[in-house]
């Protein structure tokens, strides 16, 4: 039997997903681990795990932060910070790569992946998954546990719930998985969006009962956040943010919105969607009027926009010639990705709305992905596809044009990722000018992990992008 | 109905070239794109203050010339200084990190230098150069070494 007879039976279908899927996540985590531990935004953290007594102290510290409740992400870092056994990078690294690992899995298995047309599909989902910029930010940031990336997994782990066998103990883990979600970062809220979007489109693996306890926790999150707690909400003065052709710093963001926020907030919340519909705004600012003002639109820029409006037209596409089953409420495995995919992407760009920033619409181009697999595997089915021969013709260049802009950006990601790693690196030769900028005073044993970290990020080697070529940057954008 | 080709093999490929790419790194393979093989004047050329670092630490000669591989600042591979590598680049390099370690900005290479920099029209080299400047008398770039 050779491979394409192999692969037309389920087994040899499921065999040939996990294999694809697994070189391409380790691609990812090989990458990953080229990058050191960042200075900004890690550091920090580190610094102050080291002074903190335990875990259970860490979860408290950050249940009461001004304007943020993650007390889970406060503990995960204390806890991976005393089980490294000083061995930040490998507990750190190791813990963030596992989330990559995990990610990837979770998306296979709620895909079913089980005939050659839905492989195809596979692999093409998979380079929009990579691809798609707001990945690159999902994945490669930590802080230093990567609480984005956990998010993802969050809400994918939901949908296979939502989506598997039901039962008490489905209505428990779909609880569970709420929980930590939430208590992790603000947008694990999105968990909730996913169950609550998979029940109403027939997914009842979280029972009527697990969703209504889910719901329950939902309103006790709200009330223990801003009821008892207090922790209020991010001021508009916190951060910078796109707006327009240009990023706006948090005193020009209060001169300019202070007095009446929410034009700003409706902007950002259209923005984020169609960022991840098609790749534009960028993190708020709209890059193709930018760049044609500076002279040039990079060839990068034109193969973003035109892939994902192309994927978006086909899931778009999708939606339509399914429109009348869904007003008759019949949803098969693949409606429900696209639904739950739908309200991720707008629940996701909803709880944005303070600022944009392309890696917070991370869940949502995770989902995005999921629907472009659900439109993709319906063309190659040919399912609702009449047409004339130059039809399809047209059609099959079009797709492969499509395909080949998203393998582009998946090159994309992992050039990105390697001239990350060559910034943090270098980062790393003034940590001390920094800490000074943030008035940060480490003692004895403070500077000591410092020293460690520094000597870690100098002595990795990297690939260094501007030894590839000075010019790819205008490619992978 | 579209052929499965048009979907998966631009896919199919990159899996491939993915395969291709781990087994060689995981042989450390290919060399020339990392620090390893990276000269003090190549890293400076491209602003890597880290590797930088780490070869001054290991004993590099900030005046000594070195290969400069080539496309990093000119078409083809040539040999000079880290300081004179910096004058073509298009980032800031560590340049200031240079001088401690003992490069020299004397009145022998300071006019090829900022000529240099001036032919690149860099002009962070030429502010960072200007606050060096030793006792030169006016400098006339007809008359002095081009590094471009």
């Amino acid at each position: 039997m050779n491979f394409g007879d192999s692969i037309a039976h389920p087994k040899g279908a499921r065999r040939a997903a996990w294999a694809v899927t697994v070189i391409l996540a380790a691609s990812v985590c090989y990458s990953l681990a080229r990058i050191p531990i960042q200075v900004t935004d890690s550091l920090i953290p580190l610094l102050d795990a080291q002074h903190t007594r335990s875990v259970i102290a860490a979860f408290g510290n950050g249940a009461t932060n001004a304007g943020y409740f993650r007390p889970l992400r406060a503990a995960q870092i204390q806890a991976l910070f005393d089980l490294s056994n000083g061995h930040y990078f490998a507990a750190f690294k190791g813990f963030q790569a596992t989330s990559v690992l995990v990610l990837f899995a979770l998306f296979l298995i709620a895909l079913e992946v089980d005939s050659r047309e839905r492989l195809s599909a596979l692999l093409f989902a998979l380079t929009v998954l990579m691809g798609l910029h707001t990945f690159r930010g999902t994945v490669w940031e930590a802080y230093p546990v990567n609480h984005s990336l956990e998010i993802v997994v969050f809400c994918l782990l939901a949908l296979v719930l939502a989506r598997s066998r039901p039962g008490k103990w489905t209505d428990v883990a779909a609880a569970l998985t709420f929980v930590a979600a939430a208590f992790t970062v603000e947008s694990g809220l999105l968990v909730w969006v996913v169950i609550v979007a998979a029940w109403l489109a027939g997914g009842r693996g979280v029972s009527t009962r697990g969703v209504a306890m889910v719901t329950g926790l939902l309103a006790a999150y709200l009330a223990l956040r801003f009821g008892y707690l207090g922790t209020g909400v991010p001021a508009l003065s916190e951060r910078s943010s796109g707006f327009g052709l240009q990023q706006l710093g948090p005193d020009e963001l209060q001169r300019r919105f202070g007095g009446w926020p929410y034009g700003f907030y409706a902007y950002n919340v259209i923005s984020s969607m169609l960022t991840v519909l098609f790749s534009e705004p960028r993190a708020g600012i709209w890059t193709i009027p930018a760049e044609f003002l500076r002279g040039r639109i990079a060839g990068g820029t034109i193969i973003n926009v035109v892939s994902s409006t192309v994927t978006t037209a086909m899931i778009g596409w999708f939606v339509a010639s399914r429109r009348r089953a869904w007003l008759q409420r019949k949803f098969d495995r693949d409606d429900q990705i696209v639904v739950v995919a739908i309200g991720v992407i707008v629940a996701n760009a909803v709880i944005s709305y303070g600022y944009t920033k392309d890696e917070i619409m991370g869940p949502a181009g995770v989902f995005y992905a999921l629907a472009a697999f659900v439109a993709i595997a319906s063309i190659v089915r040919g399912a609702d596809l009449a047409g004339s021969r130059p039809r399809i013709a047209a059609l099959t260049v079009i797709v492969a044009m499509t395909a080949s802009g998203w393998v582009v950006r998946t090159a994309g990601l992992h050039y990105q990722m390697h001239l990350m790693a060559f910034y943090d690196r270098n980062e790393w030769v003034y940590v001390d000018d920094w800490l000074a900028t943030q008035q940060s005073m480490p003692t004895a044993e403070g500077k000591a992990l410092v020293q460690q970290l520094r000597e870690d990020a100098l002595v990795h080697m990297t690939i260094n992008p501007y030894l590839l070529s000075s010019r790819l940057d205008q490619w992978f954008r | 109905m579209v052929p499965l080709k048009a979907v998966a093999l631009p896919a199919a490929a990159w899996v491939a070239f993915s395969v291709i790419w781990l087994a060689a790194s995981s042989l450390g393979i290919p060399r020339g794109f990392d620090g390893r093989t990276m000269t003090l004047t190549e890293a400076t050329a491209v602003a890597s203050h880290a590797d930088v670092t780490r070869l001054l630490r290991s004993g590099a000669d900030p005046n000594a010339p070195a290969r400069l591989r080539a496309h990093l600042v000119r078409n083809s591979e040539t040999t000079m200084t880290p300081l004179e590598a910096a004058t073509g680049a298009i980032r800031t390099g560590p340049v200031q990190m240079l001088v401690d370690h003992g490069a020299k900005i004397d009145e022998t290479n300071y006019p090829v230098l900022w000529c240099a920099a001036r032919a690149r029209n860099n002009k962070d080299m030429i502010r960072f150069l200007e606050s060096q400047r030793p006792y030169t008398p006016v400098i006339d770039c007809h008359a002095v070494r081009p590094v471009w």
